[in-house]
């Protein structure tokens, strides 16, 4: 099976929704009272806070035995209306809500953590969570699993122990009452309050899990309703408008009604608010004995449940294991039913499908694989496909909460030995930096990302330059991105210096401090640096109107100007959508070729490199500095610089040094790969704001790989990583959109760093080059078009059979480790020879000592 | 020949991608060769004659009259000659060169270095049909063409059932297309097999009973199956196109008397097309494609377009879909298959040979691949000299790219399996290039009656002599025999994005465009590398062992052998013989103690011989070719590899007690490490390295260099075996002119015997005909 699923085979999975490990068992089982079962199918504490909605949940169950009782004593008042005057009636009233409040604090109290006003809950995910015996499983159809528990603890016993309280605060209140006013009729509303109680413990019972999905709306509704019958009972017989007005706010009493059910329409709204949740978004938590396929390989009776972050799919092996593939919703990137979804055209199906008609459901994935899930019947397969297709949109929504994402949720099943998060910090690089020149400073001017929210907080800047001098640019810049060092090449001391573009707008303001701060990059003073905008000088035009631009001449006299244009955004997003339609399409007649021209990918491959190239050609061969832009300085801009280092650092061509590029140029610089990352080849843009631009940036590497074989540390099984872990990772790094972001969501403490994982021996080996010989030249690719190929091993690589070339790669090693091991085994018997020859030698010369000494004698 | 030596000075050559980079330098024309140096002499650029396919005249700009070589692999030279005059002198001196007939064709001039010698390995399609297990019961000999009177561009002997009667064979014959009767030319192991034929003369109502009768026969051969296919490579519907004299096709083709089998008539089989276009489509799919490559930096989409249009790719799947589809229906149907097209020489040739290639993986052996080209394109006839244009007899027109068609789809082939096929990319261009360059013999002439008639196997060299010798250059390091895809059917599925262009065939000599780190030459390196390696650790073992006994010796009877360990200076002969002797006495389980088995019984190297074990495989001796060699010939043997090693003699049994001085000289003559590939920019002889170019590591030193300065023809005293090492040419003038090397040689020379594998193959596949006759 492909890598990118998340494969779990080594515990055995309980069957079952609701049965799990319990501590030191190794029995499947119902979990203990206030456990509830993971993922995993580990039973776990419940530990999370009361949420706005389980409160109100709660409220509502109050609020509902408090109107049975408001009800029962209103009947009271109309049965003896002489004597239960108002006063009595208002603190019958009163009581109540006393009693239900006493005893939803007592409720509080009582469950855990004791003593404080408020509960540890565990998660309501689904309806079937209320009735887990419905779900008990059984096993290879013989025996039954119970396990049936609380899964929803303490959501369904608190509701019990409320209604206890509030039945024994009563018992002991009314009588109070009662024996003080002497009236014997009021003890009725408690016989009647003794009868609703259980008729409302075994509403709970049964109907619970309704109640608690559908309360919002209950209490809207009812109280809505309610009111109007309230209304038209007081309305009723008169005709004119004035008297029905006196006799509404004549009576307290209907002030008091009217005012309890605004209390209601309240509870029920803001309960509303809080049923946003995502749990509605799932139609069909499980699905059973689906073909799950993909090009490969296809798992019959496979059992398919939707959870929150991921479908898992559960399929027993040949060896009677049960194996689990869990396909990320982040990871997929378009769902494609292959049958109607309106209800309109559903009529047009034949209305009883034969027995060997399926539906089928085509899932696209960010890592371009495509999987299939053939389901037999229809409404299951609209439903599954519905509430994929919500999760998917939920999970890419811009307002989806980054916590929300599965990285947060991810234990980390691993050690880490070097934690990724501080492996490649401003310090480390800033100390390789002063080895080649000692004309920067780290400034801390950017803390609390005061002036730009996408840069760091700590920044490496020239000596020369005040604090003061980088505010000021900053405000010159678009998105505050003054201009940064990124790349100072060793022999020609010349650099590579990255910004946003220049507010300079049509009437072209000027900014002395920006000009001094770029000025002050130019190492060599007596050279030009070149100035590349990665637009068209049209472009740049109609971003000076508004209010955007290039550096002007006359301002930047030390600079020369030059334009290439790079495509970005909704371009290179629909050429990538067209190379992956080119990919898959299978059929015989369309013209590959014509398509793969009509995608422009390969164009845009080669057009990044040759700018890489001049970029490169500019610090090397004229050694002179080279400022890069383009529009926000954080797209097409940090595509060349980071190709252009590739080119020009050797370092960077080893795996630690190209994580500390990728770490450093994409994601400490600020490209939003979220935004970017949330649709790849398939999926229809939901935002404009998907570009395939780290893509890009992993083929032009690609690209070089293949043309210098030998130059590379790493081989193309890290680029196809990195690719998969940009569109979807359990890993945290590619997760935000810039390191302000990644604070906010204390990122670092709650999700694992991808270099974490990476930097493990038994991972990091599978990403080593066999024939890497370290070069320390820079690289001059060939850019022609001719050289230019397209990298099957990424897009086609669920279409074309892989094995042969895992084959392959097995050869390369094996040659290599041969090689290796006999060059150390032929040194080993060198030295054992000549120890022996010496040996030999001494003997030979002893002898003869004796010989002669013989001779002598 | 009329002919003059011409020389012209002052000549650029520009670069085809880099047009700022140009050398000026001198042309010389000789009789065979157009030879281009720069005045360094460092890069040479040698165009043989017979390899150019055009010379232009292109105008006349400033700098001078340019004129531009386009040859037939692909490179394409233009050169800058500063006087108009000698610019078209050499035009017409070039346009002539071509020669007018055979006898004028290189390959009667060509004199080979000393290693090759005329020395032809006789192909002999008896071995290869008995290997494939014909005759049998249902397949025999006919030997009704051996006058080439039945079909002249047949074999003398052909394969056809047991059941035909001759009278069937010359009626069928008759019916079909220049005599091109249906024949055996592949027999799977499950029964189904693989005929060929030319199309039948049938027009719209033509019927030959003998045909018919010889498909039945053809049909019944094949237990499994009542059913067979004929497969027409024809498109089947004619395109109106505007030049439709160009397009004849299979329903064309009956107006004019010719056409394919009348379903009517033939009961029990079935009919398939598979589509592959004609020779003339696929002539302009080729010069489309090179306008392609002579595009000066297009841009992409110019580049993918301009590669579209040429449907070339397409062309080859749809040769590969055919050979496909062949191969599944013999595989898993168990059919019979019997493949046309007009006459069975072309697309016919291509079909089988690839579905041949598909279906046994004895063909991805370089043996067996050789085999193959012998049997499908050489004795049925396919017509190299004219497809290829050897000669201005031949008719422009019935040049086509047939067989670098083939070429380039085995080539496709390898790139979707890399472990399955025993040979390399170089292998297949070195065979595309030899045959247009009338080199060898091999691929003149039109048929093997041509051939016969031209005596080409007394007059000139065989390319597969060529191969064998430097074999190691052609062998594909990436082998592995055990792999699954090298031991059985492949049945890869190709779609169109399957299909790669082919860089290094088409751009081979613009070093611009190439990967400028090359990982198949790397591998070769590290492969020789490890060879040498474990040969000198063998050494090694041999003499640590010796040492040893030597010295165990010295300790047990100091007295006896105080006298023949003496000092290591002055060693005459009788000391050697006297240690021989002494050897030969005390030591004699080490005589024979070649195998790793015994060597682990070491007493010393007891602890590392484990490991060894896993990684040296064991010596190829003579032994193993000679038993490798006559296994080949069973369809079902798996062990392919050693079929084609280079005569490995038996290793040379030095029994003598080395002499320090002795493994002195033995240490010194292999080096540890190998200069990388990547790291320098000059060879020795300062000819600056491109990645394409083969490059070579001196076994002795280590450093890199260029075909011209290694040598091969040196035993290295450090390596336990007798193969020949290449060595740079200072190190053997050094190895040569030591005092020690002489004895060394002599040594070798006296005990190595005399072995040329391809006279045992001779040998072998005559007794194999002997043993063949006999049966009969």
């Amino acid at each position: 099976m492909s890598r990118n699923f998340l494969e779990k085979s080594k515990i055995y999975l309980c069957p079952g929704k609701y049965c799990g490990y319990q501590n030191n068992s190794t029995n499947c089982g119902a979990c203990q009272r206030g456990y509830r079962v993971n993922t995993e199918s580990i039973c776990q504490l419940c530990h999370e806070t009361l949420s706005l909605y389980n409160f109100m949940y709660i409220v509502f169950m109050a609020l509902l035995a408090l109107s049975f009782h408001w009800y029962f004593i209103n009947r009271l008042q109309k049965k003896k209306q002489r004597e239960f005057t108002l006063v009595k009636q208002t603190i019958l009233y009163f009581l109540s809500i006393l009693e239900i409040l006493l005893a939803f604090i007592f409720t509080l109290l009582t469950f855990p953590p004791i003593g404080k006003l408020t509960m540890n809950v565990c998660q309501v995910k689904l309806l079937s969570d209320f009735y887990p015996m419905f779900h008990n499983p059984i096993v290879n159809y013989r025996k039954k699993l119970r396990c049936s528990y609380e899964v929803v603890y303490p959501l369904q016993s608190a509701i019990f122990v409320l209604y206890t309280y509030a039945s024994l605060i009563m018992l002991l209140l009314r009588p109070l009452f009662v024996s003080i006013i002497h009236q014997k009729f009021i003890s009725a509303s408690i016989y009647s309050a003794l009868h609703f109680y259980p008729c409302l413990l075994i509403l709970h019972a049964l109907c619970g899990g309704f109640i608690y999905f559908s309360f919002p709306i209950l209490t809207i509704t009812s109280a809505i309703f309610l009111n109007a019958i309230h209304f038209t009972l007081i309305a009723n017989g008169e005709n004119n408008w004035i008297s029905f007005i006196r006799k509404l706010c004549g009576n307290i009493q209907n002030w008091i009604i009217y005012l309890v059910h605004v209390i209601l329409l309240l509870c029920g709204l803001i309960s509303l608010t809080q049923f946003e949740d995502e749990y509605h978004l799932i139609l069909l938590p499980t699905v059973f004995l689906p073909v799950f396929r993909d090009h490969l390989q296809s798992y019959p009776e496979s059992i398919v449940n939707v959870t929150l972050h991921n479908v898992i799919i559960t399929h027993k092996q040949s060896d009677g294991n049960y194996k689990e593939l869990w396909i990320f919703y982040t990871n997929m990137d378009a769902i494609q039913p292959k049958f109607p979804m309106k209800t309109e055209f559903r009529s047009q199906l034949p209305l009883s499908p034969s027995m060997s008609s399926t539906y089928t459901i085509i899932v696209r994935l960010k890592t371009l694989e495509t999987c299939y899930f053939d389901v037999s019947v229809l409404d299951d397969a609209i439903k599954l496909a519905e509430s994929l297709d919500a999760l998917i949109t939920y999970t890419d929504g811009l307002n989806c909460d980054v916590t929300f994402l599965f990285p947060f949720c991810f234990p980390r099943d691993f050690e880490v030995i070097q934690d990724g998060w501080t492996a490649f910090s401003v310090e480390s690089e800033f100390s390789r930096l002063q080895a080649i020149s000692d004309e920067w400073r780290i400034s801390d001017v950017n803390k609390n990302f005061a002036i730009c929210e996408t840069y760091p907080e700590r920044l490496v800047v020239p000596k020369s330059i005040t604090d003061e001098y980088l505010k000021r640019s900053a405000q010159f810049r678009s998105h505050g991105r003054f201009p940064l060092l990124c790349y100072l090449h060793k022999s020609s001391k010349s650099c590579i210096i990255r910004c946003a573009q220049p507010l300079i707008g049509s009437s072209v303001r000027r900014c002395k401090e920006d000009e001094g701060l770029v000025n002050a990059m130019l190492t060599q003073r007596h050279k030009k640096g070149w100035i590349l905008d990665t637009r068209h000088a049209n472009v740049v035009k109609s971003a000076q109107n508004k209010g955007g631009g290039c550096e002007p001449d006359q301002h930047y006299a030390l600079w020369k100007r030059l334009h290439r244009h790079l495509d970005k955004h909704t371009v290179l997003q629909e050429s990538f959508t067209k190379l992956m339609d080119a990919c898959i399409d299978q059929s015989e007649k369309d013209r590959w070729l014509s398509k793969l021209d009509n995608s422009n990918w390969l164009l845009h491959v080669k057009e990044a490199l040759t700018t890489a190239c001049i970029v490169a050609q500019t610090i090397d061969c004229e050694e002179t500095s080279v400022l890069i832009h383009g529009s926000d300085g954080w797209d097409t801009t940090l595509l060349v610089t980071s190709l252009a280092q590739i080119l020009l650092d050797p370092d960077c061509r080893t795996i630690t040094g190209f994580e500390a590029l990728i770490e450093r140029e994409w994601i400490q610089a600020g490209h939003p790969f979220r935004l970017r990352c949330s649709r790849s080849g398939f999926g229809r843009s939901t935002h404009g704001q998907e570009s395939p631009l780290f893509t890009l940036f992993l083929d032009c590497t690609w690209q070089l790989l293949q043309q210098f074989a030998c130059s590379f540390e790493f081989n193309d099984t890290l680029l196809i990583e990195l690719f998969q872990h940009a569109y979807s990772s359990k890993f945290g790094t590619f997760i935000f959109n810039n390191e302000k972001e990644k604070l906010k969501y204390n990122g670092i403490k709650h999700t694992v760093s991808l270099w974490s994982y990476f930097n493990r021996p038994e991972i990091l080996h599978t990403f080593l080059n066999p024939f890497y010989e370290p070069n320390l030249s820079v690289l001059w690719p060939s850019v022609a078009a001719q050289s230019i190929i397209l990298w099957r091993s990424l897009y086609l690589r669920f279409y074309e059979n892989q094995i042969p070339q895992r084959e392959v790669w097995d050869e390369y090693l094996l040659i290599k480790g041969k090689e290796i091991q006999l060059r150390s085994y032929v040194n080993k018997l060198r030295q054992e020879l000549l120890e022996l020859e010496r040996k030999c030698t001494e003997k030979t010369n002893m002898i003869k000592t004796e010989k002669d000494s013989v001779v002598t004698i | 020949m009329k002919f003059k030596h011409k020389t012209v000075e002052n000549v650029r050559l520009t670069d085809r991608f880099n047009t700022r980079q140009q050398i000026i330098g001198t042309i010389y024309l000789t009789s065979t060769h157009l030879i281009f140096t720069d005045p360094e002499g460092k890069r040479e650029t040698w165009i043989l004659h017979s390899l150019i396919s055009s010379v232009d005249k292109l105008p006349t700009t400033q700098q001078g009259c340019p004129l531009r070589v386009r040859t037939k692999h692909f490179l394409s030279a233009e050169f800058l000659i500063p006087k108009e005059r000698d610019c078209a002198d050499l035009h017409a001196t070039l346009n002539q060169l071509k020669p007018d007939s055979y006898e004028k064709l290189y390959c009667f001039l060509y004199q080979a270095p000393n290693y090759l010698e005329k020395i032809w390995d006789p192909f002999l399609p008896a071995t290869e049909y008995m290997r494939m297990g014909a005759p049998n019961q249902h397949w025999k000999i006919e030997d009704g063409n051996s006058n080439f009177d039945m079909c002249d561009t047949y074999p003398p002997l052909i394969y056809v059932p047991t059941l035909t009667s001759k009278a069937m064979l010359f009626g069928s014959s008759k019916f079909r297309s220049r005599g091109r009767l249906p024949v055996l030319t592949y027999l799977h192991p499950n029964g189904a097999s693989i005929t060929r034929c030319s199309q039948p003369l049938s027009g719209f109502s033509a019927r030959c009973q003998e045909d018919e009768q010889l498909l039945q026969c053809i049909l019944r051969t094949n237990p499994h199956s009542n059913t067979m296919y004929i497969i027409d490579t024809r498109p089947r519907v004619s395109i109106p196109v505007k030049s439709s004299s160009l397009r004849i096709n299979a329903v064309a083709n009956r107006a004019a008397g010719k056409g394919y089998e009348n379903e009517g008539y033939y009961s029990n089989i079935q009919f398939k097309f598979c589509p592959i276009e004609n020779i003339h489509i696929m002539r302009t799919s080729l010069q489309k494609l090179l306008e392609v490559s002579d595009m000066k930096n297009p841009t992409m989409n110019q580049y993918l377009n301009a590669l579209d249009s040429s449907s070339w790719l397409q062309h080859i799947k749809s040769v590969l879909d055919a050979a496909i589809f062949i191969a599944r229906v013999i595989d898993i149907e168990k059919k019979n298959v019997l493949v046309h097209c007009s006459d069975g020489w072309d697309r016919t040739a291509q079909c089988c040979s690839l579905s041949s290639l598909l279906l046994c993986p004895y063909y991805r052996s370089i043996h067996g691949f050789r085999m193959l080209i012998e049997k499908e394109w050489l004795s049925f006839g396919h017509k190299f000299s004219d497809r290829c244009g050897h000669t201005t007899t031949s008719d422009n027109k019935e040049q086509s790219p047939v067989f670098l068609q083939f070429i380039e789809a085995v080539w496709q082939l390898s790139q979707i399996y890399p472990t399955a096929f025993e040979f390399n990319e170089r292998f297949l261009i070195s065979l595309h290039d030899h045959s247009h360059s009338c080199q060898y013999g091999n691929f003149i002439g039109n048929c093997e009656k041509d051939r016969l008639d031209l005596c080409v196997k007394e007059r000139t060299y065989s390319f597969w002599n060529f191969i064998l010798q430097n074999v190691n250059d052609f062998k594909n390091p990436l082998f592995r025999p055990q792999s699954s895809y090298a031991s059985e059917v492949l049945l890869p599925v190709i779609n169109a994005q399957t299909l790669k262009f082919w860089l290094s065939m088409y751009h081979r000599f613009d070093s611009a465009l190439l990967p400028k780190e090359n990982i198949s030459n790397t591998l070769t390196r590290l492969v020789d590398h490890t060879t040498s390696l474990s040969d000198h650790a063998r050494l090694l073992e041999k003499r640590i062992r010796e040492l040893n006994s030597t010295f165990d010796n010295n300790q047990t009877t100091t007295t006896s052998s105080s006298s023949t360990t003496t000092s290591n200076e002055g060693v005459d002969d009788s000391d050697i013989e006297k240690r021989n002797h002494h050897n030969n006495i005390c030591l004699p389980e080490f005589d024979s103690g070649l195998s790793d088995v015994d060597i682990s019984q070491g007493r010393i190297t007891n602890s590392i011989s484990s490991k060894l074990n896993t990684i040296l495989q064991p010596p190829p001796s003579l032994s193993d070719v000679e038993s490798g060699f006559s296994g080949d010939y069973s369809p079902h043997n798996k062990a392919l590899s050693s079929s084609f090693i280079l005569p490995h003699q038996s290793s040379i049994d030095l029994n003598d007690i080395p002499t320090l001085e002795r493994i002195a000289l033995e240490l010194n003559s292999i080096a540890l490490d190998w200069r990388s590939y990547n790291a320098p920019v000059h060879c020795a002889c300062s000819l600056p390295f491109d990645s394409a170019q083969r490059k070579y590591n001196c076994w002795r030193c280590g450093e890199n260099y260029c075909t011209r300065c290694i040598e091969r023809s040196i035993h290295l005293p450090g390596l336990y075996s007798n193969s020949l090492a290449p060595v740079c040419k200072t190190c053997a003038r050094s190895i040569k002119s030591s005092p020690s090397f002489a004895d060394f040689s002599a040594l070798v020379k006296s005990k190595s015997t005399d072995f040329i594998r391809s006279q045992t193959a001779m040998k072998l596949s005559r007794s194999m005909i002997d043993q063949f006759i006999n049966d009969r």
